[in-house]
């Protein structure tokens, strides 16, 4: 029977255990390329979250029975109708100054990875209602590293937040780079995890990969409890190129190796160097 | 990892970056003798960065703090020797502190990082600090060509017309430029001993300086000759230094002598290559870290052609 | 000649001096996730490169309408994305009733289509006003961009799994993120500016 997951649960399991740009490693363009400033963060997590949010509940409600390959498309031609004429209207109708980087970056969320990647996982798997929810709690946690990723940048690189001069006594320009961006994404990526291992023990191991994803637990639980001894696959005949002969065989340990290389005249580093 | 394997790494570690620190010790003499006092402060500064951010790392990270690790005081050094006289004093620091917080402990100490920390640390700060780390007019009324060095002569494209006593001059590092890496001829000294120590290493060095040679005979960045623009070439900046100090990088070198040559030859590829056509005048520690970037997929490509080899030998 | 020169020198300058992956992140969420597959990314990378080529140059010849030329962005991201998703659509159907491909295969195609990297390249050929052979070598230029980024974080991955000294807190997509923050310093000696200013 399928039980309703309370928001609670939904919000934990989204926006922080599988936190999209953190731990999911979805979405980074706009963080890194585009987010190296308060305001500008804070514009493209809006759009981003918005657009999160509407083409998961269209993904849950229209897009079930297609298949993947047209599914995806379709989220991005979504995204692009959706956000593309609230561009034109803040653009033309309203006296907000946008950045020309800022005007360029906006469309390019429609195709943001975030928005494919939880549709994929969630979306398209749950009714309506638990993808908002799903949605709207990847979407805030998105956010949040998007706008402190960007007031993270500003003040440290530019010396600034939202603009205002801080006059601090130093500031690191390469913090407005991708690569100081990646840094901070790191340090964030490592305290979050800290925090997971802490509150949530039962995801650490899942965390110790590039990119988990949810569901990525429970094969981990498979793996530990469930797994049955490999069976490890003999060499073929062609494949054995050099056989061992049998005094040698029951090398095991360094030191062994060690020896074994002494007793022929030769002696190594551990790069395999030959001294 | 056991105690016993603990230990026998402290005593590496000990043991590999002691050999450098008496290799530094020339040129910190140099940078004393021809900047005075503050070259030494500027030393220590870089020194006590690293040291100090280690050891936050460790209290943050709940590791024991190992004294005979010198690679922080290598790392400190290197840095700051690669540096103007006249940087100020949170140019090292804050460099030493993105080598070893962002590029050391994360990755697992300096025997497991693939990437050298000094180069990453010199790189950070070269994007920072772009100002401070190129400005020579610390002392340097005396040397040859005023305040400029020679990597700002090079990228305006002037010529520098050489004669018996401006090139003792320029090998014996009396232009303006960074304070402790300047002098080709200590350089030479350090693969000297280098050469007793560790000769395999020695193989990226050449593979590096071969390329940068032929670069920069094939594309001279002056209106000379080839052999003035190779001269020009390796003897500016911090090319000769980080070679001898980063390139011979126990962690990150390549296995073998092939991956080594070949690694090393694209390490001289890219700074030569940033030289001409990138935004700073000291392009070596980019080009240091983008090799190695390289060094795993020089490795396995190498390993891949040499597993070809020997099973064709074995058919 | 000078339009070959002209196509080496953009794709040159869009693997180095601007790789558009790893100096200025675009795609690189893309990057990281494919180079997971090290049988795949050549692949993909063709396909980007196709992609890029194609979009790009259909793009390029659309801003050359005068009426185009001055649209605002929001016009412009529509007009791109709506050529993108045709030049996609397209190719999907082809390959689909055509040659019988895999769902699986339609699949990595939409990864190839649909990312970041391949949508900015109109944007940056009209940034940077490249002529059509700019255009064709800013796409096959994004395409190894990506490959180059995809294989060493590819290489990379390998090094930090076989690191068992990596503190625990580290482990994994932190230390994924120091290393390509590492090798995107190492490009930022080519170019030390943002992507669009």
């Amino acid at each position: 029977m399928n039980k309703t997951p309370s928001f609670k649960d939904v919000f934990l399991k989204n926006a922080v255990i599988f936190n999209p740009v953190l731990i999911q490693l979805a979405g980074l363009c706009p963080v890194v390329a585009a987010s190296s400033s308060l305001k500008s963060a804070v514009i493209l997590s809006a759009v981003a979250f918005a657009e999160l949010i509407a083409v998961s509940v269209i993904a849950s409600a229209l897009l079930k029975k297609l298949s993947r390959w047209i599914r995806v498309p379709l989220y991005f031609v979504i995204g692009l109708v959706l956000i593309c004429p609230a561009l034109w209207y803040v653009e033309t109708q309203t006296l907000a100054v946008l950045t020309m980087s800022i005007k360029i970056f906006i469309p390019l969320i429609a195709i943001n990875s975030v928005v494919a990647v939880h549709c994929e996982q969630f979306a398209v798997k749950n009714d309506v209602k638990t993808a908002f929810l799903s949605s709207a709690a990847a979407g805030m946690g998105a956010s949040v590293v998007f706008v402190a990723t960007g007031a993270l940048r500003e003040i440290i690189g530019s010396s600034s937040i939202g603009g205002i001069l801080l006059n601090l006594p130093l500031s690191f320009k390469g913090m407005t780079l991708p690569f100081g961006c990646l840094i901070l994404l790191g340090f964030m990526s490592a305290a979050l995890k800290t925090f997971i291992g802490k509150k949530h023990p039962e995801y650490s191991a899942v965390h110790s990969s590039v990119a988990a994803k949810p569901g990525d637990e429970l094969n981990e639980k498979e793996n530990v409890s469930e797994k049955e001894p490999e069976e490890i696959p003999l060499p073929a005949e062609e494949e054995i190129q050099y056989s061992v002969p049998e005094e040698y065989a029951r090398i095991r340990t360094e030191e062994e190796i060690e020896e074994f290389f002494k007793s022929l005249g030769l002696d190594f580093d551990e790069k395999g160097d030959e001294k | 990892m056991s105690d016993k394997q603990k230990k026998q790494t402290a005593v590496k570690l000990s043991g590999l970056y002691g050999d450098y620190l008496v290799m530094l010790i020339a040129p910190i003499m140099l940078a004393v003798y021809q900047y005075g006092a503050r070259a030494l402060a500027v030393v220590a500064s870089g020194i006590a960065g690293a040291v100090v951010t280690d050891i936050i790392f460790c209290l943050l990270l709940g590791r024991p703090f190992l004294l005979r690790d010198l690679s922080n005081v290598f790392t400190g050094a290197a840095i700051a020797l690669m540096m103007p006289a006249g940087v100020p004093f949170y140019v090292p620091v804050a460099a030493s502190f993105f080598a070893v917080g962002i590029v050391k402990v994360p990755f697992g100490g300096s025997l497991r990082s693939p990437f050298v920390p000094g180069a990453a640390g010199f790189a950070f700060a070269s994007v920072c600090f772009k100002e401070q780390i190129f400005d020579y007019s610390y002392n340097s009324v005396s040397k040859l060509m005023g305040e400029h060095s020679l990597g700002y002569i090079l990228s305006q494209g002037k010529s520098v017309h050489l004669d018996a006593i401006n090139v003792l001059d320029i090998l014996s590092g009396n232009v303006a430029g960074p304070m402790g890496a300047g002098c080709a001829l200590l350089m030479v000294a350090c693969c000297a001993v280098l050469l007793l120590k560790r000769k395999n290493s020695l193989i990226t060095v050449a593979g590096f300086i071969a390329v940068c040679a032929v670069y920069a005979a094939i594309f001279p960045r002056v209106n000379a000759s080839a052999l003035t623009s190779v001269f020009l070439e390796l003897s500016s900046g911090t090319l000769l230094f980080a070679a001898v100090f980063f390139l011979t990088d126990y962690a990150s070198v390549p296995d073998g002598a092939v991956a080594r040559l070949i690694c090393g030859g694209v390490c001289g590829l890219f700074c030569m290559l940033m030289r001409t056509i990138g935004t700073y005048e000291e392009t070596v520690c980019f080009a240091v870290l983008l090799a190695n970037g390289f060094t795993p997929v020089i490795n396995s490509a190498v390993s891949k052609v040499k597993g070809r080899a020997v099973r064709k030998e074995a058919a | 000649m000078k339009v070959f020169t002209e196509l080496f020198i953009v794709a040159f300058y869009t693997v180095f001096v601007q790789n558009l992956v790893l100096s200025s992140g675009l795609g690189i969420s893309e990057a990281i996730r494919v180079s997971a597959k090290p049988g795949t990314f050549g692949r993909i990378a063709v396909m980007i490169s196709g992609f890029s080529v194609v979009t790009g140059t259909l793009c390029g010849l659309i801003d050359m309408i005068p009426a185009v030329s001055g649209v605002s962005f929001a016009v412009r991201g529509l007009i791109y994305g709506g050529v993108l998703a045709a030049v996609f659509a397209l190719v999907a159907v082809i390959a689909k009733f055509l040659f019988g491909t895999s769902d699986k295969f339609l699949s990595t195609l939409g990864i190839a289509a649909l990312n970041t990297l391949v949508f900015a390249v109109p944007h940056i050929n009209n940034h940077a006003a490249y002529s059509l052979a700019g255009c064709v070598g800013s796409g096959i230029g994004a395409g190894a961009a990506f490959v180059l980024a995809a294989l060493l974080i590819n290489k990379g991955s390998q090094l930090l799994k076989e690191n068992e000294d990596i503190p625990e807190v580290f482990k994994g997509t932190p230390a994924m993120l120091f290393y390509v923050a590492m090798i995107s310093l190492a490009f930022a000696g080519f170019s030390d500016t943002n992507i669009f200013g």
